[in-house]
């Protein structure tokens, strides 16, 4: 700084017009002293918002040199009898007033800004940290579990169409997914962050996929069939983590808010499953029969038929206990007339 | 819930249409008969027609009309025949006529009419599920009646023999049809009479008398696919019903299921012993040996898709075998078939996934019949094993589902698939459906054919 500077009778200070979310939109450098706010051309920052007065605000110094905000159309109304009434605001670093739908920001330069962040991570130095590397494998990995899942069950002849769906419209759907929460993210915030939303839901798909086909596989491998309460359980969890990913990226400040929620609508999800199973006795949907794999991936070893036969005996007491409870669409059966 | 493997339609001749007509059915007004009557008395030997204007006029006093009427609005639910033995009032019908009585007789009740348009009270005194009989008591006697003919009471009627069908089609009015007896219907376990002539809704439960105006069988069914082929049941069935307990004065549901239910499980009893005791045969399915039953009572068929079109990229070969017993129970309740099938399956371009996915496609896992009022939710149990280390017996992988009868205690649906789980490009499957069958016949039935399942080496 230069003593000239320094011998300047003003400071300069900084007006700034902010949006709704608090972002700048303008900033206006003053250097003499004072300006003035308003609808009117003789102002010196002119905003056409018509819940503003034509001259509306004064920003300056007075003769102490403090910087001060003041209201002119508080101070307007007629039959206001002394100027005291006048509504002033005194500017430390900072101050923000809201006139009209606009809100100013003014700001000294003793305003102290934060430090810089620390870059998250070094960009680009590692293909796994990127949204773009990660996004590229999980994809990858999915589309190739899709097409080989296709090609599995092909039992017939070729046919494209069953491969362009694994291939082609199956990452167009996610894509589109991915894409509708970019647009969400660019109208809130300012990013789209389009590599960050297709990154979740594919990785959503790989989960999903994964689970799916591990119950396949236990269930052939070792038949133990995985409760379908805890299958389901899983996929609602899933979702809920989808959902929670994608809002984390829309509105990242609120993340807590964001995540209570979604856990409390899991949590009822889950709940309401619990609660149809143990409430109603009806035949739940189960898969009676495993998928059929290869022999090659049966793990266990085959037991004897006196086995099998003594656990179809157990499932005898089952059902003459479930024989004797009602069903429960509440039928009426024959009139037991004892 | 079932297991079955394409193709899954059974064979039609023996799909029965049981001659009882529901009041919903409607037949407009009957056109007036011919008034062309012949008085005269019929010459002997009477010409077909003169036999049976005689029998009609002779038989139309012992006929009934048997309704069944919900209590409350004293509507008809359903109708069928009937026809009386006994001077005080005993009469004879299909239990089908009267199972919705039988089972729910607090909501339903019966009457009879009689030919000149009497009407009255009939009490459920006992039946026969099996033979699908019932016998009720009139409430009033001084009928005519009348007698069994002992000859096909000894089952030694001559084949081709003119019999004379009576009851009442399609509720509008008492009807003879002419026939001919034709034998006992072959290749079955339970005995019925085929009838080569017409049967019609209604006629249920009515007689079919031999030219000398007695009871040679009662009516009972007639085939759907096919042109006067009806059924009857033999009469020592009928006389036989005569002599059992019957059923006590107050008449419950729980009273005539639990009755049901006993002359089920003692049928069904014997019917697995029957066929235990005709032994199985073992059938080649590619290098697999699976056993078939070697009773003629089943009615087979096979399927392959060898010549369809594209070239199948994996072959099946599959066979079933059912036994159509088809016992009545309520309406909306049957039992008593027996369904075996198998199938071998072999590729040489699928891989060892896609072969198990084909496997898997083939094999259709079916909900039939289980309704929550009749049936408990079907228990299951899924595991592998192998019969024996010798080599001979592949390693298997095998689902077992049953549900219980919620009505008839001791009685269950159970059905079986197994599936041979040693080569990734070849296999055989077998399923096995039993309905209306205890939990031991059904185990030791499927215990008899898993240990048989063999792979030659």
């Amino acid at each position: 700084m230069s003593a000239a500077m320094n011998t300047q009778a003003f400071e300069p200070f900084w007006v700034e017009q902010l949006d709704r979310h608090g972002a700048v939109m303008s900033r206006q450098r003053v250097h003499d002293g004072a300006l003035t706010v308003g609808r009117g051309y003789d102002n010196d920052l002119i905003i056409d918002d018509p819940y503003i007065a034509p001259a509306h605000l004064r920003i300056g110094y007075d003769g102490d040199g403090a910087l001060w905000i003041e209201d002119l159309v508080a101070n307007a109304p007629a039959g206001s009898d002394s100027p005291a009434s006048s509504t002033r605001m005194l500017v430390g670093s900072e101050a923000s007033i809201r006139i009209g739908q606009t809100t100013l920001r003014v700001r000294t330069r003793a305003f102290a800004v934060p430090p810089a962040l620390a870059m998250a991570a070094p960009p680009a130095t590692s293909f796994l940290g990127s949204d773009g590397g990660r996004l590229l494998i999980c994809a990858a990995v999915v589309m190739l579990m899709s097409l080989l899942s296709a090609w599995f069950k092909q039992t017939g002849e070729f046919k494209v169409a069953t491969y362009l769906a694994a291939g082609v419209f199956l990452p167009l759907g996610i894509l589109a997914w991915a894409g509708v929460w970019s647009l969400i993210t660019r109208i809130v915030a300012s990013h789209a962050h389009f590599l960050r939303h297709a990154l979740i839901v594919f990785a959503f798909l790989l989960g999903i996929e994964l689970i799916d086909d591990a119950t396949d596989f236990v269930a052939y491998a070792l038949t133990w069939k995985l409760p379908s309460l805890i299958a389901q359980s899983a996929a609602t969890v899933l979702m809920g983590a989808l959902i929670f990913a994608h809002l984390s990226v829309v509105v990242p400040r609120r993340k807590r808010i964001a995540g209570t929620i979604i856990g409390v609508l899991v949590a009822i999800g889950i709940g309401a499953s619990i609660a149809e199973r143990f409430d109603t006795d009806r035949p739940q949907p189960q898969r009676i029969v495993a998928k059929l794999l290869p022999p090659f991936l049966q793990l266990k070893q085959p037991g004897t038929p006196e086995k099998f036969f003594k656990d179809v005996d157990a499932l005898k007491a089952k059902l003459d206990e479930a024989r004797k409870k009602e069903p429960s669409s509440s039928v009426a059966l024959f009139d037991d007339d004892e | 819930m079932s297991f079955s493997l394409k193709p899954a339609r059974d064979g039609g001749l023996r799909c029965m249409l049981l001659v009882t007509a529901l009041a919903a059915l409607s037949v407009g007004n009957a056109a007036a008969q011919p008034a062309a009557k012949n008085t005269t008395p019929p010459a002997a030997p009477a010409a077909p027609s003169a036999t049976a204007e005689a029998i009609y006029r002779d038989a139309k006093p012992r006929l009934l009309q048997i309704r069944t009427l919900v209590n409350t609005a004293s509507q008809k639910s359903s109708t069928g025949s009937g026809f009386l033995i006994s001077a005080d009032g005993l009469a004879i019908t299909n239990y089908h006529v009267v199972s919705q009585h039988a089972m729910e007789p607090q909501t339903y009740r019966m009457e009879y009419v009689s030919a000149d348009g009497t009407r009255g009270k009939l009490k459920l005194l006992s039946f026969d599920v099996i033979n699908d009989l019932a016998l009720v008591q009139l409430d009033r006697g001084g009928w005519t009646y009348f007698e069994f003919d002992p000859r096909a009471v000894a089952g030694s009627l001559p084949r081709g023999e003119r019999l004379f069908s009576l009851g009442n089609p399609l509720d509008i009015g008492f009807a003879v049809m002419e026939g001919n007896y034709s034998g006992l219907v072959e290749r079955s376990y339970s005995e019925r009479i085929h009838l080569s002539g017409p049967m019609n809704p209604g006629m249920s439960g009515g007689p079919t008398l031999t030219a000398g105006s007695r009871i040679s069988g009662v009516n009972v069914a007639k085939a759907i696919s096919a042109e006067q082929v009806s059924f009857l049941v033999p009469v020592k069935y009928a006389a036989a019903l005569l002599t059992r307990p019957r059923l006590p004065e107050a008449l419950t549901g729980k009273l005539t299921r639990a009755e049901v239910t006993r002359q089920l499980v003692e049928w069904q009893d014997g019917l697995y012993s029957a066929l235990e005791g005709k032994g199985f045969k073992a059938t080649a399915n590619g290098p697999y040996q699976i056993l078939e039953s070697a009773a003629d009572w089943f009615t087979c068929g096979a399927g392959t898709n060898a010549d369809a079109k594209p070239k199948p990229r994996a072959r099946w070969d599959s066979s079933y075998c059912s036994m159509q017993n088809y016992l009545f129970i309520a309406g909306d309740l049957h039992t008593g078939n027996i369904r075996l099938a198998r199938a071998h399956y072999t590729t040489a371009e699928l891989n060892s996934f896609q072969f198990a996915n084909f496997i898997s496609q083939h094999v259709s896992v079916s909900s039939d019949g289980s309704s929550a009022k009749r049936f408990t939710p079907p228990s299951c149990h899924e595991d592998m094993f192998i019969a024996g280390n010798d080599g001979a017996h592949p390693r298997l992988r095998v689902y077992w589902c049953a549900s219980a009868y919620r009505d008839l205690e001791g009685l269950y649906n159970t059905t079986l698939l197994a599936v041979t789980q040693d080569r990734n490009n070849e296999a055989a499957v077998m399923t096995l459906s039993l309905s209306g069958v205890s939990y031991a016949n059904a185990m030791r039935f499927a215990q008899r054919l898993l240990a048989e399942i063999k792979v030659a080496p």
